[in-house]
C-alpha cells in the first residue's frame, strides 16, 4: 500500500482504489479480512476517520462488507461482470489506440506489430 | 493507619521522607558534636562557648518547626498555582487522600518535635545546655495549630505573616530566659506552664479544624 | 456512533472568563483533538471535565453511565496528563513513580521504566535521578506521558502533550496514541488539546475548534475537509470574491480565505480555485473568522 501524502487526491480516495484494485484482480481474495481500521491507520500513520471512511467507501461500492466484531471482510466478486468491465474498459482504450494510429498515418499491420511487440513485455 | 501512610507516601513522593531521615541524622549530628565539644571541656569565654550557647537554643526551636514546613506543603498543593495540584487531584479518592496525609502529616511533625525535645532534655540533663525544652514545645504547637488552621486559605501570605511573629517571639523568649539565667533568675514555671496550655490549645483547635473542613476544602469554586 | 464522553451545558465562571455553555459529545474508539488559540479554554474544559477544579453548572456524562468524576472507578479509567507543571517540581521520576504506585491501582512500574528508557529520560531506577526543575521542559512532558502511559485507561486526556515536544518526539507520540487506539480496538479513546495542530494532524480523527470559552465548530476530520475549502486568488478578484469568503488573507499579489465548498462553483467562476484543506489550514481559517465576527 502506497500513500501519497501531499497529493491531490485524498488519502481516503487512494486507499480505497488501491484496495479496489487488489480486490478485483483478486490478490485479495473473497472471505478474507481487510487490516483493521486502527490497525491499519497505524501502520500508514494516519487518523483511524481516514482509513473507515476508504473502508466505507470500499462497503458502499460493494467490495468488502462490515462484520460485527470482526472487520470488513471481502465480498464475493462477480468474476463474469468484472471480466465484463475489463473488456468494456479494452474495447475503449483499443478505440483510443486505433483512433492515434490513424492519425498517426500507421497501417494496419504496424499497429498488429507493435501490439505483439508491446505484449511481450511485462 | 496504613491508609494514612499510604496517602502521606502519595503527597510526598519519596521526596520528604529521604528529607525527615536527613534531618534526624543532622539532629543526632549536631547532638554528637555537641556532646563532644562539652567533654573536652571548653573555656569559658571561647568561639565555641558562645557558639554552644546560641545554636543550642536554635536547635530547640527552629528544628522541630520542620515538621511543620513539611505539613505546610501538603496544604500547597491545594493551591492552583503550586506544581502539583493537577496531578494530586485527578487522583481516584484525592479528597480522602489528602485529608489523610494532613493526619499523617500533623503526626509526623508532631513525632519530630517530641524527637527534638528528648535530644533537648538529653543536652540538658546530661551537660547543662540550651534552656527547657517547654520553650520549643509551645513554639512548635503554636506553629503547627496555625499552620492547621490556615492550611486551607486562599491568602498564602496570611500564614507567613502569622508564622513570622511566631519565630520573633521564639527568639526573645529565648534571649529573655538568657538574660534571666545570667542574673541568676528564671521564668516562673506557672508562666511556663500557662504558655503551654495556651498552645496546646491552639495546636487542638488547629487539628479539630484541618480534620473537619479539609475535605471541603480540597477542591475549590474559585 | 457512540460516545465516551458527553457534556449538557456545562459552565465554568471565573471573573474575567466564562467557559461555555459547552455541549460536546466525543466519539469513542477516536481521537478527538481540541483545537484553539491560548486562552481559548481548552485547559479550562479540560481541568473541568477531569475534575481538577469545579464546574460552575452543567452536566458531564463519562462512559455513557457515571456522572461523577470523582467516582474513584471513573478516575481509574481516565489517564490525565496536563503539560508542565503536572508534578510537584521538587519530585524525581523516582517520586513520581512511587506516589503513582499508591495512587492508581493499574500503575505498572515496569512499563513506566520501559517507556522512559524508550523516551530517553529518568526512569526510577536513574542513578542520580534529576528533580523536575531541572529538567527541560521537553524531559518533563516525556516522564510525565510516561507516568500517564504507564497505566491501565479507556481515555485518554492530554492537555497541549505535544507543545514542549520537538517534531521528531510529536511525532512518535502520534504513533503512540495510533496504538493506543488499535490497542483498544474502538474501546479507548483519547482527547487532546492543541494550539498548532500542524503536526499533530494525522493522529486527529474528531476536531473541535474553541474561541474566547466556546466551541465554534466541530466535526470528524474527514466531515469537515469536505464541507470547507480553501481558495486561491489573485489580488485583482478579491474585491468579487471577498463577500463568500470566511476568513481573509490577502496582499499585492494574491489571496486566500476559508470558503463553505458549496461557494467553491460560484468562485471558479470568476477565476478563483478552490482545494481541500489541512486541518492546519482550517484551523487558522476558522479562528480567524471567529476573530473577525466577533
Amino acid at each position: 500500500m502506497k500513500i501519497l501524502q501531499n497529493s491531490d487526491i485524498p488519502i481516503y480516495k487512494q486507499i480505497a482504489s488501491q484496495y479496489k484494485e487488489d480486490i478485483m484482480n483478486g490478490r485479495i481474495a473473497e472471505g478474507e479480512y481487510l487490516p483493521s481500521i486502527r490497525g491499519l491507520a497505524r501502520d500508514l500513520k494516519i487518523s483511524v476517520i481516514t482509513t473507515m471512511k476508504a473502508y466505507e467507501q470500499l462497503a458502499e461500492e460493494g467490495l468488502i462488507a462490515p462484520v460485527q466484531g470482526k472487520g470488513y471482510i471481502v465480498n464475493p466478486q462477480d468474476r463474469q461482470m468484472v471480466k465484463e468491465q475489463h473488456l468494456r474498459l479494452l474495447e475503449q482504450h483499443l478505440q483510443n489506440a486505433i483512433e492515434s494510429a490513424k492519425l498517426a498515418g500507421m497501417s494496419r499491420e504496424e499497429l498488429t506489430d507493435m501490439i505483439n511487440v508491446l505484449y511481450d513485455i511485462d | 493507619m496504613k491508609e494514612m501512610f499510604r496517602s502521606f507516601r502519595i503527597f510526598t513522593g519519596n521526596y520528604t521522607i529521604k528529607n525527615v531521615l536527613q534531618l534526624i541524622l543532622v539532629f543526632c549530628a549536631v547532638f554528637g558534636a555537641m556532646s563532644l565539644m562539652n567533654m573536652i571541656e571548653v573555656p569559658e569565654d571561647s568561639f565555641a562557648a558562645g557558639f554552644l550557647a546560641s545554636f543550642v537554643p536554635a536547635f530547640g526551636m527552629f528544628i522541630p518547626l520542620s515538621g511543620g514546613l513539611m505539613l505546610n506543603a501538603i496544604y500547597s498543593y491545594n493551591m492552583q498555582i503550586t506544581p502539583g495540584y493537577k496531578y494530586l487531584h485527578s487522583i481516584p479518592s484525592s479528597k480522602k487522600s489528602y485529608v489523610q496525609a494532613i493526619l499523617a502529616g500533623n503526626l509526623v511533625a508532631f513525632l519530630i518535635m517530641l524527637f527534638a525535645m528528648g535530644l533537648q532534655i538529653l543536652l540538658f540533663s546530661l551537660f547543662q545546655l540550651g534552656a527547657s525544652p517547654i520553650y520549643s514545645a509551645v513554639i512548635s504547637l503554636i506553629a503547627i495549630g496555625l499552620i492547621n488552621l490556615l492550611g486551607n486559605t486562599k491568602r498564602q501570605w496570611l500564614r507567613l505573616v502569622l508564622l513570622m511573629p511566631v519565630f520573633v517571639l521564639a527568639g526573645g523568649l529565648f534571649g529573655f530566659s538568657a538574660a534571666l539565667a545570667e542574673d541568676g533568675e528564671r521564668i516562673p514555671d506557672i508562666v511556663l506552664w500557662i504558655a503551654l496550655g495556651v498552645s496546646a490549645a491552639v495546636y487542638i483547635i488547629g487539628l479539630i479544624y484541618t480534620l473537619t473542613s479539609s475535605a471541603k476544602k480540597w477542591r475549590r469554586s474559585e | 456512533m457512540d460516545s465516551i464522553l458527553t457534556t449538557k451545558g456545562l459552565i465554568k465562571k471565573y471573573n474575567k472568563f466564562t467557559l461555555g455553555e459547552i455541549d460536546l459529545e466525543i466519539p469513542k474508539g477516536f481521537a478527538t483533538a481540541l483545537i484553539g488559540a491560548n486562552g481559548a479554554g481548552k485547559t479550562t474544559l479540560i481541568d473541568t471535565l477531569c475534575g481538577v477544579i469545579r464546574k460552575t453548572e452543567g452536566e458531564v456524562t463519562y462512559f455513557g453511565k457515571h456522572n461523577d468524576i470523582d467516582l474513584p472507578e471513573v478516575r481509574e479509567r481516565i489517564g490525565y496528563c496536563a503539560s508542565n507543571e503536572f508534578f510537584p517540581q521538587g519530585w524525581s521520576a523516582k517520586d513520581i513513580a512511587m506516589s503513582m504506585e499508591l495512587a492508581f491501582e493499574s500503575f505498572n512500574r515496569e512499563k513506566f521504566r520501559s517507556l522512559c528508557e524508550q523516551l530517553d529520560v529518568d526512569s526510577d531506577i536513574t542513578k542520580k535521578p534529576k528533580p523536575m526543575y531541572k529538567q527541560s521542559d521537553g524531559n518533563r512532558m516525556r516522564i510525565s506521558l510516561a507516568a500517564v502511559f504507564a497505566r491501565e485507561t479507556d481515555l485518554l486526556i492530554l492537555d497541549e502533550p505535544g507543545s514542549s515536544l520537538d517534531p521528531l518526539m510529536r511525532d512518535r507520540l502520534c504513533d503512540r496514541l495510533r496504538e493506543y487506539l488499535d490497542d483498544g480496538d474502538g474501546e479507548k479513546s483519547i482527547i487532546f488539546s492543541t494550539h498548532n495542530i500542524a503536526d499533530m494532524e494525522n493522529a486527529a480523527d474528531y476536531a473541535i475548534f474553541m474561541d474566547k470559552g466556546k466551541i465554534i465548530e466541530q466535526g470528524f476530520v474527514e466531515e469537515l475537509k469536505e464541507k470547507y475549502m480553501i481558495a486561491h486568488g489573485a489580488a485583482e478578484d478579491y474585491d468579487n470574491a471577498k463577500h463568500l469568503l470566511m476568513s481573509h488573507n490577502k496582499n499585492r499579489t494574491v489571496f486566500e480565505g476559508l470558503i463553505l465548498a458549496e461557494n467553491a462553483e460560484e468562485l471558479a467562476k470568476l477565476g478563483v480555485d478552490s482545494e481541500a484543506p489541512t486541518l492546519q489550514q482550517l484551523s487558522i481559517g476558522l479562528l480567524k473568522y471567529a476573530e473577525e465576527i466577533r
